[in-house]
């Protein structure tokens, strides 16, 4: 809707259509957006787009801009290794909100290297979002912005407490999880029976218990949320690790069956998504040699 | 006398909406462990008075706007209670932070495992989990869930999204070196002198290095936006067990050292930084063990 009316402005102007209009649009996907209109700007061969910028930041609200900004900046580009560790909430949330995104693989510590070398890492960590111009590390800060981007991060503060205890509580049962493969394997059978154990005892009753006592279809506010999706996730592992584990909760067997049928998760969960396997022992091998060598 | 029916209207307000008995008598008010102050002094007013002036209750909720009704909900809601061992631990950072931002707040100490499981079993620890922080008659666990909410009550979470996601990405990287150097009371003293050296690697090649980089980038006196947020507050903390640790791992980062200065220097945080303040002091043997003792740790 905004480039019809800027093509009518155009149109009114009678000035000639930017010749390379859809190029422009198909590289945008790939370029950051204030380089973007920058080089738009810089580009004395096309005037006529200079002062399309300038008058579009004058008739559209804050509004369109921001929606502007969205269709500027492309899709979100993914860095990280071909598997689920530290990315895989990432790629959910995304999914879930019907957000395309696109993944650059990590393959060797060359690849790691040159991202770190390039400044793109302020820990030198990955994973690595490009998104909206930035390039945001650390899980959680990525999560919260795509959260409040998309809507899915409560209606005010308070429910966005209630979103951060559940998310956190999410956090630290799926931390031991995401860790185990890494545990020595004299230690694996001990760590796994902790997982269980605090899985039943802990972390699945309280969120039982969150269900129950407002009845309602969604963890907080009555409408999905970040918290939902992380739980779902969480659920899914669970399960992979041992299926009985759900036995006992019904009502968070019915939100797993439930945020699992929202279009665009049930598109996730099919096979072809971007949504990744389990780690086996060659991808791990694969892991450490990416990340172990820094 | 008017002020006080007012109060004690908007009392009984937050009290019928969490399903408390309406007239916050002063029997249910001192059942209340977490019951501030204020509103029983106003339940024990209003028992002494003329309750003729309750006829004013319809009027006055529909009198006031929603700013009034929230501060005044403030002002009902009292000092924040915080529940933890009397250490720094996971509470530290909470502690910080109200205190950067200028908010009294009071703090319930856990001095025996029993302590812990009273807790436990009156169903306000979520995960069976302190830190636990009573505020605006939420029982908030986790500690960035807490930290998150008071920085968004006090305006220390920046101005937007993205300033926001600055904020987070900063505070991240400080909780990791934190995160490190917290646990290393709990480190086997074999292994103890190389989780000290790799803390100090750490900080001198990974994250020092990066919050000079973005001090330097644009220059100001705070990390995000020009203005004090709870990146500036939760980096100099760290700055000062970073300096605990070693003085001289901070010696190559002049703009870190000035951030330190600089907020140090706040009222509120020069304040907090004085002996007799609620902040806690390094973990010793003797803390240690009864933290162990506490939470059954082995």
């Amino acid at each position: 809707m905004f480039i019809a009316a800027i093509l009518t402005i155009a149109k009114t102007r009678k000035q000639p259509k930017c010749p390379s209009t859809d190029e422009w649009i198909k590289k945008m996907w790939y370029t950051d957006t204030m380089e973007y209109c920058s080089v738009i700007k810089k580009n004395k061969i096309m005037p006529f787009a200079a002062m399309w910028m300038e008058l579009e930041t004058l008739i559209l609200s804050e509004v369109e801009r921001d929606q502007q900004t969205v269709i500027m900046a492309g899709k979100p580009i993914l860095h990280y290794f071909n598997g689920r560790g530290r990315m895989e909430c990432i790629r959910w949330l995304l999914a879930a909100a019907g957000v395309e995104f696109e993944e650059k693989f990590i393959e060797n510590p060359n690849d790691l290297n040159k991202l770190k070398n390039d400044g793109s890492l302020l820990f030198q960590q990955v994973p690595m979002v490009e998104i909206d111009g930035m390039k945001l590390v650390q899980t959680r800060a990525i999560l919260n912005y795509i959260a409040t981007k998309y809507n899915l991060y409560g209606k005010d503060a308070k429910e966005r407490a209630l979103i951060d205890m559940y998310t956190e509580g999410v956090a630290d049962l799926g931390e031991m999880i995401l860790l185990l493969p890494l545990c020595p394997p004299n230690e694996k059978d001990a760590k796994v029976a902790s997982i269980k154990e605090k899985s039943t005892n802990r972390y699945l009753p309280a969120f039982e218990k969150v269900l129950k006592s407002h009845g309602q279809d969604y963890l907080v506010g009555n409408k999905l949320s970040r918290a939902d999706i992380q739980l779902v996730e969480l659920l899914y592992y669970v399960e992979e690790l041992d299926p009985s584990l759900l036995a006992n909760f019904p009502l968070l067997k019915a939100l797993k069956t439930r945020v699992s049928n929202l279009p665009t998760v049930k598109k996730f969960l099919q096979p072809g998504s971007q949504r990744k396997p389990p780690m086996d022992a060659k991808k791990l091998e694969e892991a450490r040699k990416v990340f172990m060598s820094s």
